[in-house]
C-alpha cells in the first residue's frame, strides 16, 4: 500500500519551503494598503483594479504552492496563501493561489475561527462535509507570522 | 444560433487558473522534451465540425467554418507554470504550439484564425500579471515573453493561421504603437479606442485587425442602441465588435435578466418553451439585421477609392443627426498620467461618443433608404 501523507503533513512540508519574507512583501510598498485607494466606492471591480504584485516574490511563492500540491501523488489538494489586511486585521484575503482559488474566492472578507487560530500560530484542521482544509502558519525570517497556508481537498474550488 | 445571426460564440476554453476541461484540449503526455500530444480524437470530435463548417450544414448561411477561435494556450497550459522563465517552459509551450499548427494544417482548418490570448488577471491572485487589460505598464512584458515563445508559429506564412490577440483598455494608448508588429488582433475598449483615432492607421499599416468591445445594450434602451455597434464599426473602420461577456442571463432571466440583459443576448430555450437549444433575444434579431446593413456598407466601401468610408460615415451621421467626427469625441486630459494613476472618478468626465441618445427608432430605416440610394 503506497504511503500517503495527511493533509497537515503536506502543509508542514510545503511551509518549510515558503519564503515568508516574500509573502510579506508580495505587493509593492505603495500597494500594500491598496483598499484605501478606492475607499470611496463599494465596487469590487474597482478594488481589483488596484492589485499589483512584485512578480519575483509572487512567482516564487506560486511555485512552492504548485509543488506542495504535488507532494503526495495520491492526493490532489489545492493550496493558497492568506494574509490579514494591514489596514484592518479582522479581514483577510488570498494573496497567492496555487492551482485553484479556494471556494471562498479572492475577495477581502472577514476571517473565521479556524483560520484565525492558524494566524495565532496553531496549525488547524477544518472538516468540511466530505472534504477537509488545513491551515498552517507561515513565518518570515524574523519568525513573525505573516500568513497562513491553506490546503484543501474534496471541496470544489472557486470556478472563475 | 450565433452563426445564423452573423455572430460568433467566442468561447474562452480556460479558467483564470489555466485549468481547461478535457473536451477542450487534446490529450497531452510527458514533460519537458518528452511532452507531446498523445491523442487528438476528443478535440477533433469537439471542434472539427466548427472548423470545417460541417456543423453549420443546413443553415441559411451555409457550411462556413467559424472565422476565429481561441487557443487553449495560457500561462499554465501546456507549459507547467512551475517552470515559468526556464528553458523547460519554452520547450513545453513552443513544442505543443508547433504540434497544434501541424495538426490544424493537416486537417485543412485554414479558414479560421486561431488566437493566442492571455486572459489572466492579477485580481484573482493566480498569477502576478495582467495578460488582459493591462493597467500596470510593467505587465506588458508578457506580450514580449509569449510572443517570443510562440513566434515560430505566429510568423509562419503557410498553413493554419495563428495570431496573437490582446484585449486592451487602460494601456491601449501606450501599446498600439509599441506592439503593432507583434500583436495582430486588437480588441479594444470602445470608449478608450475612441480617444485614439490615430491608432487605426498605425495598426492597419502593420496588418492588424481591430475590434472594439463593450456590453450589449440593456433591455431598457431603445433597440436603436443595439444598431449602433455595427454602424460605428463601419464608420470607424474597425473589423468587428465584441460583447464581453454574453452568457450571464441569470437564474431569473425569464422575469428579469441579470444586468438588464447587458450580459446576454440569448437565453436558454427550455424553461419557457421546452426547447433544448438557445433562443435569440429581440436585440439579437436587430443586431443581425443591422449587421446585414453594415456588411453591405463595408462591401461598398472596399470597392471604392479612399473616400468610400468617409461617404458611409457621412450617411450614418446624417441619418443619426450627428456632428462630423462624432465617432471620435476627443482625448481626456489625464492621458499624461500613467494608467495606474487613473482614478475611476476621472472616467465620468472622460469623452464618450453618444451616438443614439434621443434618436427616433425610424432612424435606422432612414439610414437604409439613404444607403440604397448610395448603392444604386
Amino acid at each position: 500500500m503506497p504511503k500517503t501523507y495527511s493533509l497537515m503533513e503536506i502543509a508542514r512540508l510545503g511551509a518549510l519551503f515558503l519564503p515568508g519574507d516574500f509573502l510579506e512583501d508580495v505587493m509593492p510598498p505603495e500597494r500594500r494598503e491598496y483598499p484605501l485607494k478606492v475607499a470611496g466606492t463599494d465596487s469590487q471591480f474597482a478594488l481589483g483594479d488596484e492589485v499589483d504584485f512584485v512578480e519575483d516574490h509572487f512567482n516564487a511563492l506560486k511555485r512552492v504552492l504548485l509543488l506542495t500540491e504535488r507532494i503526495d501523488p495520491l492526493r490532489r489538494p489545492y493550496a493558497a496563501l492568506w494574509i490579514r489586511r494591514p489596514e484592518n486585521p479582522a479581514l483577510g484575503e488570498v494573496m497567492v493561489a496555487g492551482g485553484s482559488l479556494p471556494s471562498e474566492g479572492a475577495d477581502i472578507m472577514p476571517l473565521w475561527p479556524e483560520i484565525l487560530r492558524a494566524f495565532s500560530g496553531r496549525p488547524t484542521r477544518r472538516d468540511r462535509g466530505g472534504g477537509q482544509t488545513v491551515y498552517f502558519p507561515v513565518r518570515n525570517s524574523d519568525e513573525d507570522i505573516v500568513g497562513v497556508l491553506e490546503l484543501t481537498e474534496n471541496v470544489p474550488p472557486l470556478f472563475i | 444560433m450565433a452563426h445564423e445571426h452573423r455572430c460568433l460564440l467566442h468561447y474562452l476554453p480556460y479558467e483564470h487558473s489555466g485549468r481547461i476541461p478535457a473536451a477542450f484540449i487534446p490529450e497531452v503526455e510527458g514533460r519537458g522534451k518528452e511532452m507531446h500530444v498523445k491523442d487528438w480524437s476528443t478535440f477533433d470530435e469537439h471542434f472539427g465540425p466548427y472548423l470545417d463548417g460541417s456543423a453549420f450544414e443546413g443553415t441559411k448561411r451555409g457550411a462556413i467554418p467559424i472565422p476565429y477561435m481561441y487557443l487553449p494556450f495560457n500561462f499554465h497550459w501546456p507549459a507547467d507554470y512551475v517552470k515559468f522563465g526556464t528553458k523547460g517552459y519554452r520547450t513545453e509551450f513552443a513544442g505543443i504550439m508547433e504540434e497544434f499548427h501541424r495538426h490544424f494544417t493537416e486537417r485543412g482548418w485554414l479558414r479560421t484564425k486561431f488566437e493566442l490570448f492571455l486572459n489572466h488577471k492579477k485580481r484573482y491572485k493566480l498569477f502576478p500579471y495582467d495578460g488582459d487589460e493591462t493597467r500596470f505598464v510593467w505587465d506588458e512584458k508578457v506580450n514580449d515573453i509569449y510572443y517570443d515563445l510562440a513566434k515560430d508559429v505566429l510568423e509562419k506564412e503557410s498553413g493554419a493561421k495563428f495570431v496573437f490577440r490582446t484585449d486592451a483598455s487602460w494601456s491601449y494608448g501606450l501599446h498600439f504603437g509599441k506592439y503593432a508588429d507583434l500583436i495582430k488582433l486588437w480588441v479594444v475598449n470602445h470608449q478608450m479606442f475612441s480617444w485614439f483615432p490615430e491608432s487605426l492607421d498605425v495598426l492597419r499599416d502593420a496588418g492588424c485587425e481591430v475590434w472594439t468591445y463593450g456590453s450589449a445594450e440593456r433591455i431598457s434602451q431603445p433597440l436603436l442602441a443595439t444598431a449602433i455597434s455595427p454602424l460605428a464599426a463601419v464608420a470607424r473602420g474597425v473589423d468587428g465588435f465584441v460583447y464581453w461577456e454574453n452568457t450571464l442571463w441569470g437564474d431569473d432571466w425569464h422575469v428579469t435578466p441579470d444586468s438588464e440583459g447587458s450580459t446576454a443576448v440569448f437565453y436558454p430555450g427550455d424553461r419557457l418553451f421546452g426547447l433544448q437549444e438557445p433562443i435569440p433575444s429581440i436585440r439579437l434579431k436587430v443586431l443581425r439585421n443591422t449587421m446585414q446593413v453594415a456588411d453591405c456598407m463595408e462591401q461598398w466601401v472596399r470597392a471604392q477609392p479612399d473616400s468610400g468610408r468617409a461617404r458611409m460615415g457621412e450617411a450614418i451621421a446624417e441619418a443619426f443627426g450627428l456632428a462630423p467626427g462624432a465617432w471620435w469625441p476627443g482625448k481626456p486630459d489625464f492621458l499624461d498620467k500613467p494608467p495606474y494613476e487613473w482614478e475611476n472618478a476621472m472616467f465620468s468626465e472622460a469623452p464618450i461618443a453618444s451616438l443614439h441618445e434621443g434618436r427616433p427608432s425610424e432612424t435606422l430605416n432612414d439610414l437604409k433608404r439613404s444607403l440604397w440610394g448610395i448603392l444604386g
